[in-house]
């Protein structure tokens, strides 16, 4: 039997808000019902957990009540997109669901054309830009708006998805696709693991299709205490994600490993989580607080344990400090492929010693390792690297980190411990702006404007660091967590170069990403209507503004590259990948 | 937040931000989030927006920083031109526009009335803005032209103007003087600044025809400004032989720049036979400037020992430099002409009669016959001998007849013999009847009247009745001829009554018949255009006995160089353009020398040491470089090219 | 490549150029040649060049080189205009009303740009490192957010406690100091000459101060610094901005006259021989 809401000692903050009331819209949002948790509780997984294994502030049936969420979908609406980030997992309750691997127009999930605009129109725009703000032309908004969906039964449809069926019935038949048949699971690598959804699923009916959307908390939560649940998630990314995982790193990549090898590795590697999954708004929290960031960091490997294992990244980021003087030297940080205590191990292998590992690993925010353990190293890895660079000269990089390539490359610890406080080492183009060659002219702002109908897309403000400002320009984050829970999949990544960008005719202006954002690098603005003097747009069902999000798109749409960079006269601004910290230091050794 | 829109206005006063929405009975406040969200208040209960449009008063937008600027410049624009309408489009434009005041001389220029002053060497030039538009669009070229039209109008002379664009204004350089063009014209060493020139510039260009007078002199560089100075190396730029200066590379002097027509004089050979030698000043003075040094005339300098009388102790009969004038030559006749058959032994043709016998039409081809060179060559007697072979006797009749009508016009004394003689000199030089050189030889054949008079009477007396075509006996001559003595209206000539012959010895210096004759023979030098055939023959005949006369000159040509058609009489000096342009003031440097009056110290005669190959004409070494440039040095005299040398070959 | 490299090759090339004009510009006195026309069309196509820097900074899209290419462009080519000037105008001023005009005003360019130059390398180090910075144009906000909070406290002041020493201060000096940007030449020095003085004075009216006011005065002083660094930047910001309007406006004058210049030659000779 059991009990809905019963009160819960020092329950969860997430849980004041339950995850099926937790809608933008309102017509969607519905408490779980006692019926619904008990036809839940009659099928797998939930009937075959056991309920006493969760502790007394995690009680099941609470997890499920407010961690949960039933969804219905007519037949061919998506339910994921393909390259969507997302947080939650589905299970299947009623009906089937096609996984789409191929064949689906980029823009049928909402996504952008992806086409740049000819030189021509380029340099036509430059005459042509709207002298009021924001100003759009409406005819290229979609006009389905807002239309509920009710069935008979009073139930409401989610109405921003796309429905493929409706908009390609071709594509909805002839698509390759799999059967990912009612009981099953799916959309837990993305909730855990912090990757893009690998296809497009949709809804096959027939008729209604029921889904029960598990948001990662509560899976996380489940699987902590349901050793059924793990072993199948576990098992689950172990066929599906560890060898994908594995081959982010270049260590990997560039050892050769033969199939039995690769065995013995997927079968023995360990994968481990650290920090939180929604580090962003634990960092908002924290800077709000100002806290040493670092103190709250989860340590992975600290200084002066043994080495129990190659540690990789596979998502998110970890910083690298030492010990100096009573606090910690931050020299240096990890992203996704990067290896950790390669150098000890190796040592310790070859010469039979026992050191220990010289500089402490903690989770960024959060961070997703995957442990090669030392045995497995020894038999597996280090063979291969042995036969793949004979006489012992290992290419640096390969190498991973170590203290010293970082300050050779790297002058100034505050600049690392700057960048890595503040999670600016998240960025794939963070915008930096040398204040000491900076005229302060704003040509790179107008350029900006200039390509975006008047519109600048940063602002020349930010965190200043000595002589150097990290300006509030999207910064492409390469764990993008603005693009969680977008619900019309706007805000996506290009086809191209990976650059984070929203998709204005979709865009529903919930304000999503621009809450996500730890940068406040999005903004909401009221857009205008060109055919209509430049009047604010306004939605005709609710008399409000019609809002969108803005932020820089890198001029993925222009040729030549970010404008903002080819407009400074004084070299004073770029757009720094923060995973290639040798270019950066030259840059900001110049 | 977002700012004023492009046109000005304020985003947010602009334009209501809230339309209720009524929601039941209520009206809700649908301010956009981004504004703020729903305002506390919420609409008025019939559904108008209550807030106060923008919280705080409205804006009054005003323009940015970078508008001002752009608005700022577009000013400045319009300021510029407007200035620039105002200054050229006055009446004052041509002062504004003026590049800088004109030198001293050219000021003075005036122009017309209602022309501006402009406009005298810049066509085209008058005020006005468009005017100027219109003066690029026509062509350039010849614009360019024209204005050097302007200076050569009054710099040169007429003729001087269409050679006044050639390398240093002359007609022929090569003709002036060959040696002096070839030793400016030696590949020299060069300065680094002159091989730079060339290296970037190319060779230099010696026809300068494509130059104008701007390429050298600049206008509009103020009143002070003299447009003559020209540095050395614009020199050099032409002149292969290169040389850093005056002291350092220039070449040495040598005869061949000293070469003058005038007096064939040889100090070396006179400086001997006076007791002290030679003093320069006895026959050497300055001129009225002091810039050239003149030959004292042939009466106070050559006479003294140089003296023609005929008035000599010898008299008469001194045959010595005497010119042959007329002789009857010696022939024989088949059928009976009249001639003085003993008194005419003629062997050959004096040159003076060959040549007023070619005055004559009919004589000419005889002549031609006679100086044939493949045939008698001149001899006479040898022509006897062909005219028998060919069978034309009766040619030397004509000869004979060609003879007495050139005695007869000689001795004619009426105006009809004047005209008779100035036709045929005419014909003979190839000259034209007005030439006044001819006229003053007539004038001397008419005061020559009487003698041919004699001459007539002596040997030819029935001469008139003959030409007239009356039966003349010879016989009958002995009885008309008549003694005649030498009178002194007969000064120079000499009748020889034995040999039938009339001479001529000069008189004094300065002879006016042999004179008349050089200067006439030397005008028809040059007479080549339009010749018909007969003035072919003329020139030919005369060409010969050109030749032969110079012997006969020779009293005069001791001393005197006749050359073509140049007899300059006087000593002329130095020739300037065959000098190399170059010029000297005696005066200055007279007064500079250690001895007054010591010429030697500049002019230094040949000796025995002297080498025998170099040229020295009139017996003084080519001067000593060294001497000039031992006061011509830096720090010292001026030693720039323009202080001796001179570009124009007439000075403009 | 590091600034250092970049400016020591641009200067070589620089120097190799006008090494290689140097003898056309000495030899043409020497060969007669027209050299004066063709230097004034190479300096005209280097100003022409020079000038198309605001048109390039204005399309921003089609990639034709980043701006700081063409400011380096930018600043070599006018040190080479510059040189070229001289030799056009073989080192002499001209006479003539309108060639003087236009030499003063090629000359103004060049100081301009010169000075320009100065102040973008010396100036953005200064305001770096001076802190509380902010964008030039919302300078009037914080001024008057600053003017509002001192009224704020002086008006506090006056209510707590008897003695008017604050609000006499503020009425002599504050009251001024902070109704309009202040000392805008003293900060072009970096003099500290006014700010100091009057922190001083409050410093000085210390011991007269009871407690509150003492805390009152703490915050003054901090507020006193606020807007003197505030006048810092807009002096100099300003500054940045301001030679600028001297600098392009020139630009269209320049190439005006220019032109006149042009047809003015070509009307007059045929073409400068």
């Amino acid at each position: 039997m059991v009990e809905v809401n019963t009160p819960v000692r020092d329950k969860p903050k997430r849980w004041d808000l339950p995850f099926s009331m937790d809608f933008t819209n309102e017509a969607e949002r519905r408490e779980m019902s006692f019926s619904d948790l008990n036809d839940l509780f009659a099928k797998k997984p939930f009937s075959e957990m056991d309920a006493s294994r969760f502790p007394d502030s995690l009680p099941l049936a609470s997890i499920v009540a407010n961690d949960t969420r039933i969804r219905l979908y007519r037949e061919g609406d998506a339910i994921v997109r393909q390259g969507d980030y997302g947080n939650s997992a589905f299970l299947i309750l009623d009906g089937d669901c096609r996984a789409i691997i191929e064949g689906l127009d980029p823009a049928q999930l909402g996504r952008q054309a992806g086409h740049s605009k000819s030189l021509l129109k380029s340099v036509k725009g430059l005459f042509t830009n709207a002298l009021a703000p924001e100003v759009r032309d409406s005819r290229l908004y979609p006009q389905h708006r807002d239309k509920a969906v009710f069935d008979p039964s009073g139930t409401v449809f989610v109405q921003d998805v796309p429905n493929i069926l409706e908009l390609s019935p071709e594509s909805y038949s002839e698509a390759r696709h799999n059967i990912i048949p009612e009981g099953s699971l799916f959309g837990e690598l993305a909730a855990l693991g912090r990757v893009q959804r690998s296809v497009t699923v949709v809804a096959a009916g027939p008729g209604t299709t029921r889904l029960l959307e598990i948001r990662w908390q509560g899976l996380r939560d489940l699987m902590k205490y349901d050793n059924g649940l793990r072993d199948h998630i576990n098992k689950l990314f172990r066929q599906n994600g560890l060898k994908g995982a594995l081959q982010m790193s270049p260590l990997i990549q560039a050892i050769d490993l033969d199939e039995d090898q690769w065995d013995q590795l997927l079968a023995e590697a360990e994968f481990e989580t650290f920090g939180s999954y929604d580090w962003h708004g634990t960092y908002q929290q924290l800077r709000k607080r100002d806290e040493d960031l670092l103190t709250q960091e989860p340590v992975v490997q600290e200084e002066g344990q043994y080495p129990n294992g190659l540690l990789i990244i596979r998502a998110g980021f970890a910083r690298m400090s030492q010990r100096h003087g009573a606090g910690e030297y931050t020299f240096g940080y990890l992203g996704i492929g990067d290896v950790h205590g390669l150098q000890e191990l190796m040592h310790n292998v070859s010469t039979d010693d026992n050191s220990p590992i010289q500089t402490t690993l903690r989770a960024a925010g959060y961070t997703d390792i995957v442990r090669v353990p030392t045995r497995t190293f020894e038999q597996v890895i280090y063979p291969a690297m042995m036969k793949t660079w004979p006489d012992g000269n290992f290419p640096e990089k390969f190498l991973g980190e170590t203290m010293e390539r970082r300050k050779r490359e790297f002058s100034g610890a505050p600049m690392m411990e700057f960048l890595a406080e503040n999670r600016y080492i998240n960025g794939t183009a963070t915008m930096l702006i040398d204040l000491d060659r900076c005229t302060r002219c704003d040509d790179c702002v107008r350029a900006c404007a200039s390509g975006h109908n008047n519109n600048p897309r940063f602002i020349r403000h930010g965190k200043i660091q000595d002589h150097h400002m990290i300006a509030n320009a999207c910064m492409h984050c390469a764990d993008p967590v603005c693009m969680i829970g977008c619900p019309t999949g706007a805000i996506h990544r290009s086809e191209g170069g990976g650059e984070v960008v929203i998709n204005d005719a979709t865009c529903i202006g919930c304000g999503t990403c621009a809450n996500s954002c730890p940068y406040e690098n999005i903004r909401l603005v009221n857009v205008r209507d060109q055919s209509q003097d430049d009047a604010l747009m306004v939605d005709p069902v609710k008399g409000k503004a019609i809002v969108k999000a803005t932020k820089c798109d890198l001029c993925v749409d222009h040729h030549g590259g970010p404008a903002c960079v080819r407009a400074c006269p004084h070299d004073a601004l770029t757009r720094a990948d923060m995973d290639d910290l040798l270019d950066l230091s030259v840059w900001l050794n110049r | 937040m977002l700012g004023p829109d492009g046109k000005g206005r304020c985003t947010v006063a602009a334009q209501s931000i809230c339309q209720p929405v009524k929601d039941g009975d209520r009206w809700v406040c649908t301010r956009s989030d981004v504004l703020g969200g729903a305002c506390t208040a919420g609409p008025s209960p019939t559904g108008e927006c209550a807030c106060p449009s923008p919280e705080q008063p409205p804006c009054q937008p005003v323009r940015s920083l970078r508008a001002r600027r752009t608005r700022l410049t577009i000013g400045a624009g319009l300021f510029a031109v407007a200035v620039l309408l105002v200054w050229l489009m006055s009446p004052n434009s041509l002062t504004m526009v003026s590049p800088g005041t004109l030198s001293a001389a050219h000021l003075a220029i005036e122009a017309p009335p209602g022309v501006p002053n402009c406009q005298v060497c810049h066509q085209g030039a008058e005020s006005g803005f468009g005017n100027w538009l219109s003066m690029i669009a026509s062509q350039t070229e010849t614009h360019s032209v024209e204005v050097n039209q302007q200076c050569l109008g009054c710099h040169f002379s007429e003729t001087d103007q269409a050679i006044a664009m050639k390398v240093h204004s002359a007609a022929e350089l090569s003709e002036i003087s060959p040696a002096v063009e070839e030793l400016s014209m030696l590949a020299g060493p060069t300065s680094f600044l002159l091989g730079l020139s060339d290296q970037v510039y190319g060779e230099p260009m010696l026809d300068q025809t494509q130059g104008t007078c701007s390429t050298c002199h600049n206008e509009h560089e103020g009143a002070a400004h003299d447009m003559k100075v020209m540095s050395d190396v614009q020199c050099q730029v032409c002149h292969t032989n290169q040389f850093e200066s005056f002291n350092d590379g220039h070449p040495a002097f040598t005869s061949a720049t000293s070469i003058s027509s005038g007096i064939k004089f040889d100090h070396a050979k006179h400086h001997p036979r006076f007791d002290d030698g030679l003093d320069c000043q006895s026959c050497h003075q300055a001129d009225a400037e002091g810039k050239t040094m003149l030959v004292s005339p042939f009466e106070n300098s050559c006479q003294g020992c140089h003296e023609q009388r005929s008035k000599d102790h010898h008299g008469d009969a001194i045959k010595k430099n005497s010119v042959p004038f007329l002789q009857l030559p010696e022939m024989e006749f088949e059928d009976p002409v009249y001639w003085p058959a003993e008194l005419a032994v003629g062997e050959n043709l004096a040159p003076m009669m060959t040549l007023l016998l070619a005055g004559d039409d009919e004589a000419l081809p005889l002549l031609s016959e006679i100086y044939d060179s493949d045939g008698a060559a001149g001899d006479m007697f040898e022509w006897f001998f062909i005219l028998e072979d060919e069978g034309e006797p009766e040619k030397k009749a004509q000869l004979a007849t060609a003879i007495k009508k050139l005695v007869s016009e000689l001795a004619d004394y009426s105006s009809s013999g004047e005209k008779a003689r100035t036709v045929r000199l005419s014909k003979a030089f190839s000259l034209e009847a007005t030439d006044p050189e001819l006229q003053t030889l007539q004038a001397e054949l008419s005061a020559a009247n009487f003698v041919m008079q004699m001459f007539k009477q002596r040997y030819l007396p029935q001469l008139e009745d003959d030409l007239a075509g009356e039966e003349v006996d010879a016989t009958d001559d002995e009885e008309l001829t008549t003694d005649w003595m030498v009178s002194k209206h007969m000064s120079g000539w000499r009748v020889d009554s034995d040999e039938g012959a009339i001479s001529y010895r000069a008189v004094a210096h300065s002879d006016s018949w042999l004179k008349n004759w050089i200067e006439t023979l030397g005008k028809s030098q040059g007479k080549t255009a339009q010749m018909t055939s007969m003035d072919e023959m003329r020139a030919g005949i005369r060409a010969l006995m050109l030749d032969e006369l110079s012997g006969d000159f020779k009293s005069c040509t001791k001393c005197h160089t006749v050359q073509g058609e140049a007899a300059p009489w006087s000593a002329a000096g130095r020739l300037y353009d065959a000098s190399g342009f170059t010029k000297f003031n005696h005066r200055p440097h007279m007064a500079m020398l250690n001895e007054p009056g010591n010429c030697l110290t500049c002019h230094i005669p040949k000796n025995e040491s002297s080498d025998a190959s170099i040229a020295m004409p009139r017996g003084f070494l080519p001067h000593d470089k060294e001497i000039c440039s031992s006061c011509h040095a830096p720090g010292k005299a001026n030693n720039t090219c323009l202080n001796c040398h001179q570009y124009h070959h007439e000075r403009p | 490549m590091l600034f250092r490299t970049r400016r020591l090759l641009s200067i070589a090339a620089l120097v190799l150029v006008l090494l290689m004009l140097t003898p056309y510009a000495i030899g043409y006195r020497i060969a007669f040649s027209d050299v004066v026309v063709t230097s004034g069309w190479l300096l005209f196509a280097v100003v022409a060049f020079l000038s198309s820097y605001n048109l390039r900074k204005k399309l921003t899209y089609p990639p034709l080189l980043k701006s700081s290419t063409w400011l380096q462009m930018h600043i070599y080519l006018g040190i080479a205009a510059m040189v070229i000037f001289l030799f056009h105008t073989s080192g002499k001023v001209p006479t003539g009303h309108l060639d003087i005009a236009l030499y003063a005003l090629f000359t103004l360019m060049v100081a301009s740009g010169l000075f320009g130059f100065y102040l973008t390398r010396t100036i953005p180090t200064t305001l770096s490192s001076r802190g509380n910075e902010v964008i030039f144009e919302r300078i009037p906000l914080f001024r008057r957010q600053i003017k509002n909070r001192v009224e704020q406290i002086i008006l506090q002041s006056i209510e707590q406690s008897a003695s008017s020493i604050l609000a006499e201060f503020y009425k002599s000096y504050l009251m001024y100091f902070l109704s309009g940007p202040r000392n805008v030449l003293l900060h072009l020095v970096r003099s500290e000459r006014t700010s100091y003085r009057l922190r001083h004075e409050l410093r000085e009216s210390d011991r007269y101060l009871d407690e509150q006011d003492k805390v009152l005065a703490a915050e003054l002083d901090d507020l006193i610094k606020l807007k003197d660094d505030l006048d810092f930047h807009y002096a100099r910001q300003g500054l940045l901005k301001l030679w600028l309007f001297f600098h392009i406006p020139m630009t269209l004058v320049l190439l005006i006259f220019l032109v006149a210049h042009i047809v003015l030659i070509y009307a007059f000779t045929s073409g400068g021989s």
